[in-house]
């Protein structure tokens, strides 16, 4: 079964929907697919910024919200059948914040309560493949994915009412996403972007389009309820597969990217620590490729990657052009780093099978949509 | 000679922004002697440095019985050209906040008010007091690098105005979306250097009742095709590209100082133009809306209106934004 052809995956014009976290990436673009479905929604802000400049397009009115302050969602949430909540920011605001919505939404009688949750409670790296049944297991250095397993056990242990939905994405990409989209290609045309570990590992990418589907499904399947579901595009691409195409919608040379390896990083990272519980926790075979120099070599010698550059603490050259154009430093960041030797896809058979989910833009689509935006953006040579 | 008797009218961002410093620079020759809000509140650190200024919730009330020589209307844009054109017909001279207003129509009867009572009334578009923008004017109208070919602008980021409501997501309050906002410096700079810029077509992303946070323009001027782009939601390059026959010329907005140009389309010229240091500074803002109400306050006492932006001039982007909104086609940046 297509998404299409779902009869969950659609809004429905006589619920009412609320969308905390609505100024943001996912909750604006949510408000976007209601909207354009003539469904009610009310668009719930922090505070007035880019995500109401966002919103304004559609003339809908806009109300503040502040998930610290009970009272404040309780009004907001008043008449709705589903809360989506789609919010981000410290402790306070992830943990507290959700407490609050789901008190909130229970005393005004909300339905159904979809949480936007995250893959990462699973680990940066886990060991084996991670479903809905993988041990919660947030690293001790991301206060995010601490924040993120806190908030989950909340949900888990909710009862009485609104049912409740967790969503499980791991990377969200698509037109406005900063993290995965705006930032990769501001680095590709910049010149800082890098690879680790020659971008082997899985990306486990959902689009936003696909994540939204999946949202309506959860706000409505009679299935989903108290449920837990991770998920992903499903088109196993790699971080490597992901930059190439970037950098084809960029017009740059995938051969001019930077490279590290995953030693080189946490060589020189400022978590020296964490670098020794990844290599004490790593399977084998990746164990393996971070100490033996053999096989570093080979990889190196892989077809692509001739004219890579290497770390360096200090500006370095383009060995791709053979120029002594001092070209920027570059810090690899350890949790992208991580996520760049993600060994294994996600598996998301559950969500599939219980609720048909089903992504409906093929690989060609969702790259279309980053090249509009792209050259909108003026980063396309 | 005594101090120019100015009031406000509206205390939203702009005015603890921008006019706050500006007038505190100016104490010794302008002297606010009155501010109109219906928020006292918001009004509050603004009067306390101005005691003098006495506060009101009606500007009608404040312009009779103040009688000031000039006036600030910095109220949402909705209301730039009833307040304008009452503050005119009183005989009292307009500094208006861009845009001038939200339509041509308006325009119309702005200038009418004008001509009818001989009163100075000017728009604040600062950026037309940038020593490097007044340069690349001066370059443009020597031709010396020959005819306009091409020309390219983008503007824009991540919204951040420290606004204190939602009006400026109201199409009825402000008459549009960024396109009327920061789009009206931009097309004000373009208009100016380059002469009657048209409309060859116009896309936003906007809903018909809402207002719109991306633009794509096509536009013309001087038998050249050009483009704008503009946004509230994502950083674009932020610059201005004119090519011309024999060169090019390049400005990053908002710099007061710099410019690049070539002569030959081979070798670039980092222009570094003279004037006095302040200019260069994060305040630069400041001072060229100094300089802007320094020349109203002389202009109202009869003086010189050079460099002043008029009625006349000062439509002319809301012309092209009114004939944007005319034709506009839907744009699909990232939505689906």
């Amino acid at each position: 079964m297509t998404s299409s052809q779902n009869a969950y995956v659609g809004a429905q014009r006589d619920a009412k929907y609320a969308v905390l976290g609505a100024g943001g990436f996912v909750g604006a673009a949510m408000v976007e697919r209601l909207f354009r479905a003539e469904a009610q929604v009310t668009p719930l802000v922090r505070r007035i910024g880019t995500g109401g400049a966002l919103l304004a397009r559609f003339g809908l009115p806009q109300r503040l919200a502040n998930v610290l302050d009970r009272e404040s969602l309780k009004a907001a949430f008043t008449g709705a059948h589903v809360v989506f909540h789609c919010v981000t920011g410290d402790r306070a605001a992830i943990v507290q914040g959700l407490e609050n919505s789901l008190a909130a939404a229970q005393a005004v009688g909300v339905r159904r309560l979809v949480y936007l949750g995250s893959a990462v409670v699973y680990g940066f790296r886990p060991k084996t493949a991670v479903d809905e049944s993988s041990a919660i297991n947030p690293p001790r250095w991301s206060e995010y994915a601490k924040n993120k397993a806190a908030a989950e056990k909340i949900v888990e242990q909710w009862r009485g009412g609104p049912e409740t939905v967790v969503l499980q994405p791991s990377i969200i990409y698509g037109p406005r996403g900063r993290d995965w989209s705006e930032t990769p290609a501001r680095q590709i045309a910049s010149g800082t972007a890098y690879l680790v570990d020659q971008g082997r590992g899985y990306m486990n990418e959902i689009h936003v389009s696909h994540l939204l589907d999946a949202m309506l499904l959860a706000a409505h399947h009679p299935a989903a309820a108290n449920k837990a579901y991770v998920l992903q595009d499903g088109f196993g691409r790699t971080w490597q597969d992901y930059y190439r195409s970037l950098c084809q919608l960029l017009g740059v040379e995938f051969a001019t990217l930077a490279a590290f390896s995953w030693q080189e990083v946490a060589r020189n990272s400022s978590k020296p620590r964490l670098y020794q519980k990844w290599v004490k926790d790593a399977p084998d075979v990746l164990r393996s490729a971070v100490w033996h120099d053999p096989l570093k070599a080979w990889l190196k010698r892989a077809p692509g990657f001739e004219s890579l550059r290497r770390f360096t603490s200090a500006p370095v050259s383009s060995i791709a052009n053979g120029s002594s154009d001092p070209l920027p430093a570059i810090t690899p960041d350890v949790g992208v780093a991580l996520l760049h030797t993600y060994p294994q896809p996600i598996v998301d058979a559950k969500i599939r099978q219980e609720l048909g989910f089903a992504p409906r833009l093929s690989l060609a689509q969702t790259l279309e949509g980053l090249g509009r935006w792209y050259r909108f953006m003026g980063l396309v040579r | 000679m005594s101090t120019f008797r100015i009031a406000v009218m509206g205390c939203g961002a702009v005015i603890n922004v921008l006019y706050h410093p500006a007038l505190k620079e100016l104490a010794d020759e302008i002297e606010l002697v009155g501010v109109a809000d219906l928020n006292q509140k918001i009004t509050e650190p603004f009067l306390q440095e101005f005691p003098a200024a006495k506060f009101f919730t009606d500007y009608r009330s404040m312009l009779e019985q103040l009688r000031p020589e000039g006036v600030i209307v910095a109220l949402p844009h909705f209301l730039h050209q009833p307040a304008s054109v009452d503050a005119l017909r009183m005989g009292i001279h307009v500094f208006c906040e861009k845009p001038m207003a939200i339509s041509s129509k308006e325009c119309d009867e702005i200038e009418a008010a004008v001509r009818e009572t001989r009163c100075i009334f000017c728009v604040n578009l600062l950026r037309r007091w940038f020593p490097s923008v007044q340069e690349i004017k001066r370059m443009v109208d020597a031709r010396s690098l020959g005819a306009l070919t091409s020309f390219e602008a983008s503007e824009g980021g991540p919204y951040g105005w420290p606004a204190m409501s939602f009006s400026f997501f109201d199409r009825k309050v402000a008459g549009g979306g960024v396109l009327m906002d920061s789009g009206v410096h931009t097309l004000d700079l373009l208009q100016w250097w380059l002469g009657p810029v048209e409309v060859v077509e116009f896309l936003d992303d906007a809903a018909p009742t809402g207002v719109e946070c991306d633009c794509v323009a096509e536009l013309q001027t001087q038998g050249a095709r050009g483009s704008l782009r503009m946004s509230r939601s994502v950083e674009l390059p932020n610059n201005y590209r004119l090519q011309f026959e024999r060169g090019w010329i390049e400005w990053d907005h908002d710099d007061a100082t710099q410019f690049r140009f070539s002569s030959n389309h081979q070798t670039t010229v980092e222009a570094n133009v003279r004037c006095e240091p302040r200019w260069a500074s994060g305040r630069r803002f400041t001072f060229a809306l100094a300089e802007q109400l320094r020349a109203f306050a002389r202009a109202g006492r009869g003086g010189s209106s050079d460099g002043l932006v008029l009625a006349s001039e000062a439509r002319k982007s809301v012309d092209i934004i009114t004939n944007c909104y005319q034709q506009r086609k839907h744009l699909t940046i990232a939505g689906e």
